[in-house]
């Protein structure tokens, strides 16, 4: 009996650490391109769903280790790149689809550069 | 000893849902005949009570040719010529008028007690409607038609041929009801054969087995397949199981049925909640003249009244048996089927909106440009799957309108029931999940799957903000995609569906929108290799239903 509950227990923390990972891909993703160009994103996501779409994983991370390394290195650019550095072993075979599309949906719930001013205005009015 | 039996002979249901439906049907048919009510004192029920006896025999007989008098009257004994539909209503009103005065003077005349005397009234009761019947079609003696004995006879020439107008589809195997038996002048041999069957359980020559011939649904004694095991039941072992006289109960099964489309028996654990529905669905069938209707509310009836006596367990403990037809020729009932509620059913069935969407019949199917509709309901209780009928009726949709845009046929345009189907996606969805890494005895069955029912609400809420979201993202020219969304559903491929899925937010200009769906889409889709088709699914479906509308 205790062997089926330990196995049950070790299913469930398993799915549950995969569910954290996805997430904080997906956040990361967001924080580094808020204030980016939106036509800059769009061009960017068309790349790499065409990568995605041929399943092939070189592919994508060719494209978003180039870009990531083409935005200046702050703190957020840097985390999601240890994340994927870490996540490496793990994104491969069906899970390789679940981050990719993990990051898409981070990317595209990214604050555009027009909107970002607006929100840093009225923190201003607010600490004012 | 005799305590026990005192008791025991009180009427209540037994579990066995065969027995029960004889004692709901011996109920109906005494409160018929004698208005006897179910809280009267008259349901103690003594094997040997000779009164009881006698008013089980004057009750049944009534029954049987009473309902085969308005079967025959309704037949189209006249010819054209003479046909006319108020002549053949005036016929009926008036035989069955004289009928009923009848019945209520051979009721206050009779002695129960006295079983010749009972038997003297059926034959007298017989008596009088084949003279009824006689007189009033005499006058259109040469317009008869010929539709009886295998269209040999007219209805007078049959009545002279026979001797009880006694035809009954449930009892055709009794040999009491077989032609060769009920032939005229063989009155008394029959009531003779039928009192040996009421009182000693002589069912065929002597015998008191308990097979086809007391009861469709069972098979015939030859065809029993466990007789290495143990040979078939017989009357008197089920008298001493059940402490009540079984042939009483057993020919009082057909009147526990209730026809709406087909017939039903609604089994409860309780005389009285089974006695309800059945009086309640009667009431409803008698003021509503359309059976399609009287579909649509018989849940409602059924599931109200035990929701009313707050009976959870009750409706969890709901079996319906159902058949359409019995089979004349071949003495065999047809599409029997037994349905019963699950716990899980039941627990979603007892939430008001849950039941008021799925309640609904959908047009799913085209078949010879008949329109198929489906009852989600029943299929709920069925344990089938609602989504493949879901897909199904999106289809349709799609290709009904598709038909009236392009060639401007007015063909009848159907309307896609879109919270109906959320719900019946998300009931998938979240059963579904409940069986992932679960045990079956898990907590929440003996909790009753408190959470089932505000987790499918809360995600049909929050789709229908999502898929309004998407909606608003979906131009003209994105229609097709759609379609293809569809077909990547219907093919199982993720990867597909999700790509398209962000090309078509990738190019909307709708910032707020997309990024509403952009996060239902992580939620449920990406994060959801089980079961996203039916969030996939449920995410296009109003965009499906407005696209054209723009």
């Amino acid at each position: 009996m205790d062997i089926l509950w330990f196995s049950i227990n070790t299913k469930g923390d398993k799915n549950m650490q995969e569910e954290i990972n996805i997430n904080k891909v997906k956040n990361h993703a967001k924080e580094s391109y808020d204030r980016q160009s939106g036509n800059y994103k769009r061009k960017l996501l068309y790349n790499l769903l065409a990568a995605i779409r041929n399943n092939d994983r070189n592919k994508f991370l060719n494209i978003l280790f180039a870009n990531l390394n083409a935005m200046s290195k702050d703190g957020e650019q840097k985390s999601l790149a240890d994340d994927l550095m870490t996540q490496y072993e793990n994104i491969q075979g069906p899970r390789f689809e679940t981050y990719a599309y993990a990051i898409i949906a981070g990317i595209l719930a990214s604050d555009d550069d027009n909107r970002a001013p607006q929100k840093n205005t009225r923190e201003v009015d607010k600490n004012g | 000893m005799n305590e026990v039996k005192e008791q025991g002979t009180r009427l209540q249901f037994s579990g066995n849902w065969l027995i029960d439906a004889g004692i709901l049907g011996f109920v109906n048919l005494m409160e018929d005949v004698y208005g006897w009510d179910l809280k009267s004192n008259e349901w103690k029920l003594p094997v040997e009570d000779v009164e009881l006896q006698g008013r089980f025999f004057f009750a049944f007989w009534y029954k049987i040719i009473s309902e085969t008098v308005e079967q025959w009257l309704n037949k189209d004994n006249l010819k054209k010529k003479a046909f006319n539909m108020s002549v053949k209503e005036k016929i009926i009103s008036n035989v069955l008028d004289i009928l009923k005065q009848n019945k209520d003077q051979i009721i206050l005349k009779t002695d129960f007690q006295d079983i010749p005397s009972v038997k003297e009234s059926i034959l007298c009761f017989n008596k009088k409607c084949k003279e009824s019947i006689c007189n009033e079609f005499q006058y259109y003696k040469d317009a008869l038609n010929k539709k009886y004995s295998q269209n040999k006879k007219t209805i007078l020439e049959n009545l002279n041929s026979i001797s009880f107008i006694a035809y009954s589809e449930f009892f055709t195997n009794l040999s009491i009801f077989n032609p060769s038996t009920n032939k005229s002048g063989n009155e008394s041999t029959i009531l003779e054969l039928f009192s040996k069957l009421v009182c000693h359980y002589s069912v065929r020559n002597g015998s008191d087995i308990l097979d086809k011939s007391m009861n469709v649904f069972l098979f015939s004694a030859d065809d029993f397949h466990n007789i290495y095991f143990g040979s078939p039941p017989t009357l008197k072992k089920i008298e001493d199981v059940y402490r009540i006289n079984p042939t009483y109960v057993l020919l009082s099964v057909p009147w526990s049925f209730i026809k709406i489309q087909e017939n039903h028996f609604f089994h409860t654990n309780s005389l009285e909640n089974s006695y309800h529905i059945h009086r309640n669905l009667q009431r409803y069938k008698e003021n509503l003249q359309t059976n399609r209707k009287l579909l649509d509310i018989t849940w409602k009836v059924v599931i109200d009244f035990l929701v009313e006596r707050k009976s959870d367990f009750s409706l969890e403990n709901l079996h319906i048996i159902e058949y359409s037809s019995i089979d004349p020729t071949k003495q065999q009932i047809q599409n029997v089927e037994y349905l019963s509620i699950s716990k899980l059913n039941a627990t979603l069935l007892l939430d008001e909106t849950m039941r008021e969407n799925l309640n609904k019949t959908i047009p799913c199917n085209e078949n010879r440009k008949r329109i198929k509709y489906v009852w989600l309901t029943e299929q709920l209780c069925n344990e089938r799957p609602l989504t493949p009928l879901i897909v199904k009726h999106v289809e349709l949709f799609i290709k009904k309108r598709n038909n009236n845009k392009g060639k401007n046929v007015t063909s009848t345009p159907i309307y896609l029931s879109l919270g109906t189907s959320l719900y019946a996606l998300m009931i998938d969805a979240n059963k579904q999940k409940l069986s992932i890494n679960e045990l079956h005895f898990n907590h929440d069955f003996f909790m009753g799957y408190s959470e089932l029912v505000d987790d499918i609400k809360k995600d049909v809420n929050y789709i229908r903000y999502a898929s309004d979201a998407f909606s608003k993202c979906i131009t003209d020219e994105n229609e097709q995609d759609l379609y293809i969304l569809l077909a990547t559903i219907k093919g199982n491929d993720r990867n597909q569906y999700l790509n398209l899925l962000y090309r078509i937010l990738v190019t909307s200009k709708e910032e707020l929108d997309r990024k509403w769906v952009s996060d239902y889409a992580f939620k449920n889709i990406i994060k959801n290799k089980n079961t996203w088709t039916y969030y996939g699914l449920a995410l296009i479906l109003k965009a499906i239903k407005t696209c054209k509308k723009k």
